[in-house]
């Protein structure tokens, strides 16, 4: 009667803890996310972790070697966090997670993706600072972090990035003073407006800005 | 009322006082408790007839009356009337609605556990006050819990549990002083811990489990009920900290608090209660420290802590617990070596010590003392070295999981003398060495998984022992050489996974035969060769089916088109040469398919529309022909569909535009006809590749609609007409936009400068004209080796950034207009050639030049003072050079210093008297602004006014300039605003050059009157302006 049901019941919470484990790297990387992230649309349903690797998912693309190199979620209307497991995607170009509900911070682990061409988390919910490891990206052209609610300093690192053409931090919550040195010399004001507490751009020698939040 | 505490208010005294003289009264009233056998018996038989028939109540007869002592499961006292009715596991089905309780007032057990009643347990069960000993357990009796159990003062056993019993008001219960064996287990109650149980202050056995009871545990639970032995709260929804004073249960044997909602940490005192020999904590938010007095409890046969947020290291002391024969401490945050003392628990059957961060080597001492192990459970830690050879003392394990860790070394062989093992899996490790050939004498073994490791050599035919295999993943390792025939022996086999491995050479014929419950088959990524088996999907149980990247020939087993439970199948990257055609039927599960880079021939079929769940359909690079059925356009999930690379032809169906496409591949085919307009309604799409058709007509603009777009290549077709503007509003393209070597004509639409993801950019080999928009500059992603312009009828100066100036001379070559600073190309000359700038640019170039110029002023200044007036015509010319970043198209100079100084760029005051003035430069600056203008140094109109000025009398012909004829002649005449604002710049610029230095305007004004945009109203038609009249302008 009702005890066999109990029995059938464990059966299945013991074959679940059966399930294989996946040994490819990228895949697991890729499978927290998906874990990590709520999908009310299913946009992340073909990623299946026991595939022998995540080059047959949808908005993953790999490179002939089966690595990824690619990852397009932009405007999928994920909810959730980042997880740092995706720093482990060695030759990833594009992070395109633009326009959904993210929320928590931003892995200081991504500053692992040494192939990084474009970072594009704009229009989330994000919090935390920006992760001074983001200057370890030494091929980043495009990191747009707009539209977040991003607090903290601009870190001056991010100004050792050579190739980097757009750079947009608006609406956020950031605060001192943005870097105007380096690969940052080119960037108009455009791109830090509307981050109430940012005070201006840094400052040269002792002079600091009077006005301006705590930072 | 002895368990009513004095700590009760009044009122709650009260109303069991009144209950209670309700019982005495109701004792006193003239009994039919007298009732003869008769009354039983014709009431016993009643109930039997509501009942279905069970043959264990055979005996129970109205015919029968004067044995009813005899009747099956009754028991009689001496009178000769029933005093007992114990009906268990007789399989009774029906309800108790029938059931007279009435004649049988005076019976003490009353026993209907484990049969299939249903429907309530009626009210009257409140008549029976002798009652002892009361079970309805494993029933399927529903309703509330009747509070009329309240009467049966005398009941010490009272069982409810396993059914589906419902939460009653607990507040009409009372307190039973005699009860100590209480369940209500396994039903339906959802309300907090039912309050009356606290004052049942006998209770030694307490089971509330696998109910959705809530809220805290009542501290009195710890205080009042302290001769509890079995307390169970398994399984509801209890939270909050466990109370420290848990400790007072000093009796308590068995503690089952399992599957709640407890948090907290776990009491540490936990130690001093002696009699504890299970304690089960498992699935709840418990966290911090295994606490260390747990070596105190050295009765402690069973500890689970499964499942908890413990993140602690495991105390030594837990070494102490010598008679544990179950230890279950997985899925914690352990972390540290599991301590040395454990090989004290030399009872252990199970142990779990998965799912945590333990770490450090799995000593040879524990496995020669954990000699009763049934299970051993690593997996999913950090364990490293070798697996200890004394693994094959623990011949009674039947199951080994170390999977995810980082054992190194070989197996070892001492594995085969496990021979009770049923699971083996040392998945995802460092393991290397071959895989010890004892392994496949294991013939109880079911599932054995080794992939992700190094192992190295064959598989041997003694695998064809392992009748009992369902499952082997030898998956991503180095195993090499032929399968053995005697692997189609394995009858049992569900699930064979072999890729990634270095096999070559045939799938033995008759593999899949034998095997009929062959759901999952993987040789992906080896180097098989042959026909695949004709009987490997016989069994039609074929679920995921991967052969793809090997050297497999011929064609698909036939028995393919019957699997209609198909989900995944691989045949891409093979030499299959069979026809597809016929090859696949229905199969409503289907998802994945992938047959590209084959042989196959045939069509593709109209039926794959039937296949609803097929996300990818994929058959690129192969033989295929006829036409893409329009039915493919039914597929409501398919979001990958590959056909390129085929002999498909006929034309593109619009019913693709009804899909979810992500990516769309046609190319290298022979499509006709037009690319239809629905394909626009491709939102999703992320790659489209047409390339390499014959399709004909316009770019629909329709697919400037596909904003998610990466990738779009039309390249190598038959396309007529012009470039879309709308592809500029497909601000996602990164990888790829190819419209080359198509007849694309018209210019190249400067919408296209919002690419600015583009890497790749390539229009060569059209039609295209005029010149490549300026614009583009603002593509930033673009590459120099990655865009080509060649071959087609481009003219103009280049986009003046370095994408286009280092881009090599192919890019360029074919399109003779071109020139720039690139290499292949000229640079654009002055006169003839000079860069176009539409008038509204040079004026948007002006406003910054004037405010630079003031700094050029200063340092021109400077120069001059420094050098004594030694003066020098270069010199003054560099005043434009100073500023870097504006390149001026030079002149030739040869003729300007013969007209002695009146002319250039200086003012004539400064070339003929050294008279140095910040008017000068307000000159020099008019100057340079008028040949901006007019594209060449306006040294005719200089030298008119400068006549003009000196004469007595105005009117010279020259002074009669029509405007438009003095501006560059190479630009269309300007129109509307830029009319006027040609004329403010040009006014102001002869304001500038006045002759009288004091007539000029300051530089600062002239500054702020460009910066304002200040316009002059136009009041003659432009055509008719007269430089004459213009200079009549003054502020």
């Amino acid at each position: 009667m009702r005890a066999m049901f109990h029995l059938l019941a464990a059966f299945l919470l013991l074959s679940t803890l059966l399930a294989p484990a996946n040994a490819n790297l990228e895949g697991d990387a890729l499978y927290a996310l998906r874990r990590s992230v709520k999908d009310p649309n299913g946009v992340l349903e073909s990623w299946d972790p026991t595939l022998v690797d995540p080059c047959t998912w949808f908005h993953v693309t790999c490179d002939s070697d089966n690595r990824v190199t690619r990852l397009d979620l932009g405007n999928a209307k994920l909810s959730g966090s980042l997880v740092p497991e995706l720093g482990n995607l060695e030759r990833l170009q594009y992070l395109e997670l633009y326009m959904n509900n993210l929320t928590g911070p931003i892995p200081k682990e991504l500053g692992g993706l040494r192939s990084l061409v474009s970072l594009d988390l704009y229009h989330n919910i994000l919090t935390g600072s920006i992760p001074a490891s983001l200057s370890k990206l030494s091929n980043l052209k495009f990191l747009r972090l707009n539209s977040n609610n991003l607090t903290g300093k601009i870190p001056r690192e991010l100004t050792k990035l050579g190739s980097l053409k757009i750079f947009d931090v608006s609406n956020n919550d950031l605060c001192g003073t943005f870097p105007t040195s380096g690969s940052f010399s080119k960037f108009s004001e455009e791109s830090f407006m509307n981050n109430p507490r940012l005070e201006g751009p840094e400052l040269m020698g002792f002079v600091r800005y009077d006005v301006g939040g705590s930072c | 009322m002895t368990c009513a505490s004095q700590k009760l208010s009044m009122t709650t005294i009260l109303k069991p006082l009144l209950l209670l003289l309700q019982i005495l009264l109701l004792s006193l009233l003239p009994r039919s408790s007298t009732a003869s056998p008769a009354t039983q018996a014709e009431a016993l038989s009643k109930w039997k007839n509501s009942l279905l028939p069970s043959s264990f109540l055979s005996s129970w007869s109205s015919t029968n009356i004067t044995n009813l002592c005899k009747w099956n499961g009754l028991v009689c006292d001496s009178t000769g009337t029933v005093s007992e009715i114990i009906i268990s596991g007789a399989n009774l089905n029906g309800t108790l609605a029938q059931f007279n309780f009435t004649p049988f007032l005076n019976v003490t057990r009353f026993d209907l556990s484990n049969n299939l009643l249903s429907g309530p347990i009626p009210s009257e069960i409140g008549q029976l006050t002798k009652l002892q000993y009361v079970s309805f357990y494993n029933n399927f009796l529903t309703g509330t819990i009747p509070y009329q159990f309240r009467n049966l003062q005398k009941v010490w056993h009272l069982d409810l549990g396993s059914n589906y019993l419902e939460t009653p008001d607990w507040s009409k219960f009372l307190s039973m002083p005699l009860l100590t064996w209480l369940s209500f287990g396994y039903n339906s109650l959802t309300s907090g811990f039912p309050g009356f149980i606290l004052y049942c202050q006998n209770l030694t056995y307490l089971d509330l489990a696998q109910n959705q009871l809530n809220g805290t545990v009542p501290e009195m639970v710890f205080t009042n009920l302290d001769k509890l032995e079995y307390l169970n709260l398994t399984d509801n929804l209890f939270q909050g900290p466990v109370s420290p004073n848990i400790t007072k249960l000093s009796k308590l044997i068995d503690l089952r608090l399992g599957r709640n909602k407890f948090s907290g940490v776990i009491p540490e005192n936990i130690g001093s209660m002696s009699n504890l020999q299970i304690v089960e904590l498992y699935n709840n938010s418990f966290e911090g420290k295994i606490p260390s007095s747990i070596g105190q409890l050295t009765e402690l046969l069973h500890l689970d802590v499964n499942w908890n947020s413990l993140n602690s290291t495991i105390p030594s002391e837990l070494g102490f617990c010598t008679k544990l024969t179950y230890l279950a401490l997985a899925s914690n945050s352990l972390t540290g070596e599991v301590p040395l003392s454990l090989t004290n628990l030399t009872k252990v059957t199970y142990l779990g010590l998965s799912e945590n961060n333990l770490s450090g080597e799995i000593s040879p001492y524990f496995l020669s003392n954990w000699t009763e192990l049934t299970s051993l459970q690593l997996q999913n830690n950090l364990f490293t070295g070798k697996i200890p050879l004394e693994i094959g003392m623990l011949t009674k394990l039947d199951l080994v999981f170390l999977f995810n860790n980082a054992f190194t070394g070989s197996i070892p062989s001492e594995v085969g003398n496990l021979k009770d093992l049923t699971q083996l899996d040392l998945s995802n490790n460092r393991l290397s060495g071959p895989i010890p050939p004892v392994l496949w004498n294991l013939t109880n073994l079911q599932i054995l998984q080794l992939f992700s490791n190094s192992l190295t050599g064959t598989i041997p035919p003694a695998i064809g022992n392992m009748t009992s295999l369902q499952t082997i993943d030898l998956s991503t390792n180095q195993l090499y050489g032929e399968l053995p025939n005697t692997i189609s022996r394995l009858i049992n086999l569900r699930s064979i996974s072999l890729f990634t491995n270095n096999f070559w050479g045939n799938i033995p014929s008759d593999f899949g035969k034998f095997s009929p419950s062959l759901s999952g088959v993987s040789f992906a990524n080896n180097s098989f060769s042959g026909e695949l088996p004709p009987e490997l999907c016989s069994g039609f149980s074929l679920q995921n089916f991967t052969v793809n990247s090997n050297n497999f020939t011929g064609p698909l087993p036939e028995c393919l088109r019957n699997c209609l439970l198909l989900q995944r199948v691989r045949f891409d990257g093979n030499n299959f040469n069979g026809n597809i055609t016929n090859a696949f039927g229905i199969h409503p599960n289907l998802y994945f398919i992938s047959l590209n880079d084959n042989q196959f021939i045939g069509i593709i079929s109209p039926e794959w529309a039937e296949c609803g769940s097929l996300t990818n359909l994929e058959m690129g690079r192969n033989r295929i022909s006829g036409e893409i059925p329009a039915e493919l356009g039914r597929l409501p999930q398919l979001h990958s569909l590959i056909l390129d690379s085929n002999e498909l032809s006929g034309q593109i169906p619009s019913a693709l535009g009804n899909l979810s496409l992500f990516e769309l591949n046609l190319s290298k085919n022979l499509l006709t006809g037009e690319i239809p307009q629905s394909l626009g309604n491709l939102v999703q799409l992320e790659e489209l590749d047409l390339s390499e058709n014959k399709l004909t007509g316009n770019i629909p603009k329709e697919l400037g609609n596909c904003g998610r777009l990466l990738s779009l290549d039309l390249s190598n077709n038959n396309l007529l007409g012009e470039i879309p503007s709308e592809l500029g509003n497909l601000i996602a393209l990164s990888v790829l936009l190819d419209l080359s070597s198509n007849s694309l004509s018209g210019t190249i639409p400067s919408n296209l400068a919002k690419l600015i993801s583009l890497e790749s950019l390539n229009i060569s080999h059209n039609q295209l004209s005029g010149e490549i928009p300026g614009l583009l500059t603002s593509m930033v992603s673009l590459r120099p080796s990655s865009i080509d312009f060649s071959y087609n009828k481009l003219t103009g100066q280049i986009p003046t950034s370095k994408v286009f100036e280092e881009a090599p001379a192919i890019a360029y070559i074919g399109n003779s207009g071109l020139c720039g600073n690139a290499a292949g190309l000229s640079t654009c000359y002055s006169d003839s050639t000079k860069k176009k700038h539409s008038n509204t640019v040079l004026i948007a170039v002006l406003i910054p030049v004037c405010g630079l110029l003031l700094l050029a002023i200063i340092v021109a200044v400077l120069i001059i003072f420094y050098r004594k007036a030694k003066f020098h015509d270069e010199e003054s010319r560099r005043i434009g050079e100073t500023d870097e970043s504006l390149i001026w198209e030079r002149e030739d100079t040869s003729n300007w210093t013969t007209i002695a100084g009146s002319y250039g760029y200086m003012a004539p005051e400064l070339a003929l008297s050294m008279r140095l003035t910040d008017k000068c430069d307000v000159y020099s600056f008019g100057v340079v602004a008028l040949e901006v203008m007019m594209g060449k140094h306006p040294r005719e109109i200089l030298s008119s006014l400068s006549l003009k000025s000196r004469a007595a009398t105005p009117v010279s012909d020259t002074a009669e300039f029509l405007l438009k004829d003095a501006l560059d002649q190479r630009l269309p005449p300007p129109t509307g605003q830029t009319a006027e604002e040609v004329v403010f710049v040009v006014t102001i610029a002869l304001a500038c050059v006045r002759d009288t230095p004091e007539a000029r305007p300051t530089m600062r004004f002239v500054a702020q009157e460009l910066s304002a945009q200040i316009q002059a109203c136009l009041s003659d038609q432009f055509d008719n302006i007269t430089i004459s009249k213009l200079t009549g302008h003054q502020k």
